[in-house]
């Protein structure tokens, strides 16, 4: 098997006049093609850096991103192009990712007119398919975002990325604004096109439950490195850095009476 | 559990969108809440059933298109009547809102720290050192411990969890009556989630406002809310206390919600078959009804109205008590 991104002791240092911010501290990571990386950790931790720096949006102050054996930070823009049609990428901020000009079914057309032949009737029922896949009605075509619910949003930007057929797919808390039906009806969808295309995905969620479910190997970060990897069961299961462990215990969930942190957190309220 | 004149009252809230005098859709269609002083109300439900647009008629903030009819009774006070100008005083005062969107609630040319004192100015006159602590505190509460890079930072430098926090911080600056959380937790890890959820209920405790809650999350709203009201569009299906609620969910819809979480298991999510309407305005009878594995011919005649199946848990289906 070969590796489709990896990155080498990755660093991304932001500055500005006035301060500067370290948010890598030489990340390596390996994503075999055909599976699926788990990304969590804190807020702030370096995750959207991390994917920016993958897809050359930002520029490594030091290491270095391969994809698909190139270095990413020497592409010509005719070969970053060539990459990124092969990269579906879903933001983390639904609202923010649209277009607000664009209705809907522009949104999607936009990357299938640029990086596919398809015109005319074809990319009308591509659209119309890649709409069907994430469960968004058709009458919703002719919207502009300001119009839609966040998580209607979401589902437009996710039907976006998947809708070119890409080899890996990248995202970024692509199911926080969804509910847990629909949540579900994506998170199989994102299964069967892992069977059918045999596609490569990277997915960063706060959600543990999601990542368990989808994720083959998990690195989880904590103040631009990562401190902890490995198979996302044996992660989750056995926890073995601090953070991580605390990840694991503070997951709130409606099954078990024991986690209830409510009756715990009143009485830490309370104290 | 409301023992005490209610602080917020919805009633028969409608909203309708209007397109040159036709109307286009009707995302809420006679929403009716409650919410105690003091108390935490959760709301779930379907995207787009009209979550985030009910906070907006609570705050009066609705985009131009929208017009809402019915009642919202803030500690007393009918609103919906309220001349924009009284609104705009309580806005961001007595009841205050954390955004699902953090994007669109800051201005991208301010640092944020300037726009946390334009809020303390406004409403408490509150400026310079004064105004700098108290900002440098809520920062703090909320995790945000590099109080110093925050304020000195424009929105597009820190990460979507950590605007979302500021977003908090700035909501609890002046200690309002009702707090509306829109997603709150969402772009957290859960570490930090819990952390401000810890926070709220302390403060909450402390300074005694009430709290409604938008979430997608069934285990947030087990470990914080007294109690629940599931939407489906546009209409309250289901309210009770939130343990009731998620533990016997009576009404077919949050029996989905809750079957459909992923669990520790594995194996193939069930979804809830079919999707939300794209448009609210044809609905007849029961909205869920073509969706609903109990539905019944009358469902599709019927749209029911809250009923209570014990004291404090209400259900809006006519097989609501059998199921
Ligand atoms: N300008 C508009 N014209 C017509 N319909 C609109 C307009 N703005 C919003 N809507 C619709 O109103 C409905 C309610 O939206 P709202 O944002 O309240 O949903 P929500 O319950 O908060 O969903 P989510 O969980 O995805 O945030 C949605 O179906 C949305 O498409
Ligand atoms: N344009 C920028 N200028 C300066 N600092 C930045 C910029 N973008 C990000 N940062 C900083 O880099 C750090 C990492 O941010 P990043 O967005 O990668 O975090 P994240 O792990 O995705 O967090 P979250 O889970 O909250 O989305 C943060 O401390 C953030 O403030
Ligand atoms: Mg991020
Ligand atoms: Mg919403």
């Amino acid at each position: 098997m070969s590796a489709l991104v990896s990155t080498s002791s990755l660093v991304h240092e932001f500055t500005s006049h006035r301060s500067s911010h370290v948010a890598l501290d030489h990340v390596t990571v390996e994503i075999e093609k055909g599976t699926s990386l788990g990304v969590v950790g804190e807020s702030g931790s370096g995750k959207t850096t991390l994917v920016r720096c993958i897809l050359g949006l930002l520029r490594p102050t030091g290491g270095s991103v391969r994809f698909d054996g190139a270095e990413v930070a020497r592409m010509s823009t005719k070969e970053l192009r060539a990459m990124r049609r092969r990269v579906g990428m879903v933001f983390q901020n639904p609202v923010m990712a649209l277009d607000p000009r664009m209705t809907v079914e522009e949104s999607i057309a936009e990357p299938l007119r640029v990086h596919t032949r398809l015109r005319g009737a074809d990319l009308q029922r591509a659209i119309g398919e890649a709409l069907d896949a994430v469960a968004l009605p058709q009458a919703h075509r002719t919207r502009l975002p300001h119009q839609l619910s966040g998580g209607q949003c979401q589902r437009v930007g996710i039907a976006r990325a998947l809708a070119t057929h890409p080899e890996l797919v990248i995202l970024d808390e692509p199911t926080s604004a969804l509910d847990v039906s629909v949540q579900a009806q994506i998170l199989n969808l994102l299964t069967d096109l892992r069977v059918e295309r045999d596609l490569t995905f990277v997915m960063i969620s706060h959600s543990l439950d999601v990542v368990r479910y989808l994720s083959d190997d998990v690195v989880v970060m904590l103040q631009g490195r990562i401190v902890e990897e490995g198979t996302a069961a044996e992660v989750l299961a056995a926890p073995q850095h601090e953070y991580t462990q605390n990840l694991v215990a503070a997951c709130p969930t409606v099954e078990s009476d024991s986690l209830r942190f409510a009756l715990q957190s009143r009485e830490e309220t309370s104290k | 559990m409301t023992t005490a004149p209610a602080l917020l009252q919805v009633r028969d809230l409608q909203i309708e969108f209007t397109d040159r005098g036709r109307v286009t859709n009707r995302p809420v269609r006679g929403v009716q809440l409650e919410i105690g002083s003091r108390e935490v109300l959760g709301v779930v439900g379907e995207t787009g059933c009209g979550k985030s647009i009910t906070a907006n008629a609570i705050l009066g903030t609705l985009p131009e298109q929208a017009r809402a009819t019915g009642r919202i009774e803030f500690a007393g006070v009918e609103q919906l009547s309220l001349p924009e100008r009284e609104r705009a005083v309580n806005r961001g005062d007595a009841i205050s809102i954390v955004f699902q969107n953090p994007g669109t609630a800051f201005n991208p040319v301010f640092r944020l720290g300037n726009q946390m004192r334009m809020v303390l100015r406004r409403h408490r006159g509150l400026r310079g050192r004064a105004a700098t602590a108290i900002i440098a505190e809520r920062l703090s509460d909320v995790g945000l411990t590099d109080t110093q890079r925050v304020m000195n930072a424009y929105p597009h430098e820190l990460s979507g969890g950590m605007l979302q926090r500021v977003m908090i911080a700035m909501a609890l600056l002046c200690e309002p009556r009702l707090l509306i959380l829109d997603e709150p937790t969402t772009a957290l890890d859960v570490t930090v989630a819990r952390q401000i959820l810890l926070l709220i209920l302390r403060l909450q405790h402390a300074l005694g406002f009430s709290v409604l809650l938008i979430t997608h999350d069934l285990g947030v709203v087990k470990a914080t809310c007294d109690r629940v009201a599931v939407l489906y569009a546009g209409r309250v299906v289901e309210t009770g206390p939130a343990d009731a609620v998620l533990k016997t969910p009576k009404h077919p819809y949050t029996q989905g919600l809750v079957g459909a979480l992923p669990g520790q298991s594995g194996g193939r999510l069930r979804s809830i078959e079919g999707q939300v309407p794209a448009n609210f305005l044809g609905i007849q009878g029961c909205a869920f009804a073509d969706r609903c594995y109990a539905a019944i011919d009358t469902c599709r005649q019927v749209d029911p109205d809250l009923r209570p199946v014990s004291t404090t848990h209400e259900v809006a289906c006519i097989r609501g008590g059998e199921l």
